[in-house]
């Protein structure tokens, strides 16, 4: 019953959500989301465009598929967060792409440059909790 | 063909550090040695070096993959594109196994984890030699090859005392905290903690320079400073009775006259009374393995069964990282947990200060962004302690088979049936051992894939009677005259890291070959 709802919302959000997004060329939308994905794991507004590149790239030699994220999410990257699976993330298509994202923003600077504050660690663990519901719900719209 | 002469006293095929540890030992005794090399100058290395990503990546984005479950070592692009060409060329897969080898100028001393220890008398129980026959080869080759660790912590003993072991390098925050609350003996005569013993330079010497501690050791080390086969190359390369030929890679022997002809696949041949075959265990295994009459379907592999789990040290959260260190193994650790004599875990820890975050965030089971803030805050306080055990654990199979090309090799990769239960015993015990030194044994350990430690070994053992056997300086049974100088001709594995003993081995079959050429 759980299992029917979770994908009754997310194929009615994902419906509508599409409804927004932009018609565009694939290579745009391509370059579109791989921004969109580095700037959420990374929390830099505006990724560097050698990072993109090289993130397009990987998706290329992966075969990855577009994921159509609808527009709220290109305007807020953060809203991800409530769109990534819980469980079984070697074949989603979202946590594979994310996981390449992780891997090409750990490389645009130097590893001894991370640094996080307590209270920045109570406001991500703040905002994991809320987003849980919805990541039981919304969790295989991009698998 | 018949050969009137030969081209060397012994060829010596694979230039890692079994080959180079033989023939250092065979031109000291004034034996001419060829050494045959699949590979040449060309260093993987410096095509990864560079701006940040390119290390990180790789230059062509090698490393850029979804997550397979590979330790972070084997995850840079240097390791990947090694193992894969050696793979490709050797005709070697795995199913199950992470077939490990290197067909690269070095061998896989290019990308290894650095960590030595010798084996004692009760690690080479049912060889067919004794410790003493071993002492003096792992003296040569520890002062060869610079050690850097403890000789007065209670791990000496355990880890080997032989050859001069340079000074320890400072160790990170969060091990420190480990190491201090902990007192010899306090938990039980069956765990032991010290210094890791790695081959990195604490002081400089022949050329190399010594650590400056800037933690980038997984992407290489441009100093020099961790030891790398090649260093030894190219101290053999001036001598007058060695050579070393590039590009040479073997694909066939066979008997001529008075000796061994091997060729290699692009139709060169030399010939030579002797033949010493240090090609890494499955490269070994992938040239050997037609040799033998009847050779059977299948042989077993050893490989030492790994895991690896988080520790973290809460009275470090919220401190800064440490500006300087290594990242190469802190400490390293034993722990019994059965009665027979090899029934024991040896483990390294290791600060992750320096290590990819993506490798963490993968298992977490919190969102990306969310684990990479937590991993970033908590980073400081937290260590990995990886665990192996021996190889009596292991279940893997070499099978062969010969097709258009030669011959080709498939691991399967198994366990034996009980590791899953003294893998729970060895957890519980080092869960209360960790937190009673002030670590707290985090979720998310996880028994690696089979072959990922790449200790590997029993597949031609010294002293077994039969076709795949060796006597005791590893000369095959079936062929007189070609000798198996890797992990191929160790009989068992045991839990400890077992590169120094295949160099020391090879160091004592190289003094052995000088010994017979002498004598002819």
């Amino acid at each position: 019953m759980l299992r029917l709802l979770a994908v009754g919302a997310s194929g009615y959000i994902g419906r509508r959500w599409n409804g927004l997004a932009p018609m565009r060329s694939e290579r745009k939308q391509k370059i579109c989301e791989a921004r969109v994905l580095l700037s959420y794991v990374s929390g830099e507004r505006t990724p560097p465009i050698g990072a993109v590149i090289r993130l397009i790239r990987a998706f290329d030699r992966q075969g990855a598929q577009l994921l159509g994220l609808p527009r709220a999410i290109v305007n807020c990257p953060w809203l991800l967060r409530g769109f990534e699976p819980l469980r079984g993330r070697g074949k989603h298509r979202l946590a594979v792409q994310l996981h390449l994202a992780v891997m090409v923003a750990e490389s645009m600077s130097e590893q001894k440059n991370r640094r996080a504050k307590i209270s920045s660690v109570f406001g991500t663990a703040f905002l994991e909790i809320i987003a849980l519901p919805f990541r039981v719900f919304l969790g295989r719209r991009y698998e | 063909m018949n050969h009137t002469f030969f081209d060397s006293d012994c060829i010596v095929v694979g230039s890692g550090p079994a080959g180079v540890s033989v023939a250092f030992a065979l031109i000291e005794s004034g034996v001419h040695v060829l050494m045959l090399d699949g590979a040449n100058d060309a260093d993987t290395t410096s095509r990864h070096s560079g701006e940040p990503w390119k290390r990180m990546l790789g230059s062509e984005l090698e490393a850029l993959l979804p997550e397979d479950g590979l330790s972070p070592k084997l995850k840079t692009p240097v390791s990947r594109q090694i193992v894969s060409n050696f793979q490709q060329a050797c005709n070697v897969r795995g199913e199950g196994f992470v077939a490990i080898g290197a067909k690269e100028r070095g061998g896989l001393s290019h990308i290894w984890g650095g960590l030595v220890c010798e084996y004692d008398a009760g690690d080479i129980e049912g060889w067919p030699l004794s410790i003493k026959d071993m002492r003096s080869s792992y003296g040569v080759v520890t002062n060869r090859i610079g050690v850097s660790g403890s000789t007065t912590d209670e791990m000496a003993d355990f880890l080997g005392r032989s050859g001069t072991i340079l000074p320890a390098l400072p160790i990170g925050p969060s091990a420190v905290r480990l190491l201090e609350r902990y007192r010899p003996g306090s938990q039980g005569p069956e765990f032991g903690l010290g210094l890791a013993r790695n081959t990195i330079l604490s002081v400089a010497r022949d050329g190399r320079s010594a650590c400056d501690l800037r933690k980038d050791c997984l992407w290489g080390c441009k100093r020099g400073a961790i030891y790398d086969a090649r260093f030894d190359l190219k101290e053999l390369k001036p001598n007058d009775y060695f050579r070393l030929l590039d590009d040479a890679h073997v694909v066939d022997l066979r008997r001529v006259r008075g000796g061994w002809e091997v060729s290699t696949k692009d139709g060169r041949s030399f010939a030579a009374p002797r033949i010493v075959i240090a090609a890494g265990t499955l490269g070994t295994a992938a040239l050997l393995i037609q040799l033998l009459p009847n050779a059977p379907a299948e042989l077993p592999l050893l490989s030492s069964p790994a895991m690896a789990m988080p520790i973290l040290v809460p009275a470090r959260l919220g401190y800064l990282p440490p500006e300087k260190g290594y990242s190469l193994a802190q400490l390293v650790y034993r722990l019994r947990y059965g009665y027979d004599g090899r029934d024991f875990v040896t483990g390294a820890v290791y600060e992750i200060e320096g290590l990819p975050a993506s490798f963490f965030t993968a298992r977490l089971p919190l969102s990306r962004r969310a684990g990479t803030e937590i991993f970033n805050f908590i980073a400081p306080a937290l260590l990995v302690a990886t665990g192996y055990f021996p190889g009596t654990q292991s279940d893997n199979k070499l099978r062969w088979q010969r097709n258009g090309n030669g011959i080709s090799v498939v691991v399967r990769g198994g366990v034996k049936g009980d590791l899953s239960t003294n893998v729970d015993k060895v957890l519980r015990r080092l869960r209360k051992i960790w937190w009673r030194l002030g670590g707290l044994m985090l979720p998310g350990t996880s028994l690696a894939q089979p072959g990922i430690d790449a200790h590997f070994g029993g597949l031609f053992p010294m002293g077994l009677h039969g076709a795949h056997g060796t006597d005791q300086f590893g000369e095959l049974n079936v062929a007189p005259g070609v000798f198996v100088a890797d992990g191929a001709a160790l009989p068992t594995v045991s839990s400890k890291f077992v590169t120094l003993t295949i160099m020391a081995n090879a160091d004592r079959i190289g003094r052995h070959i000088a010994r017979a050429h002498r004598a002819t």
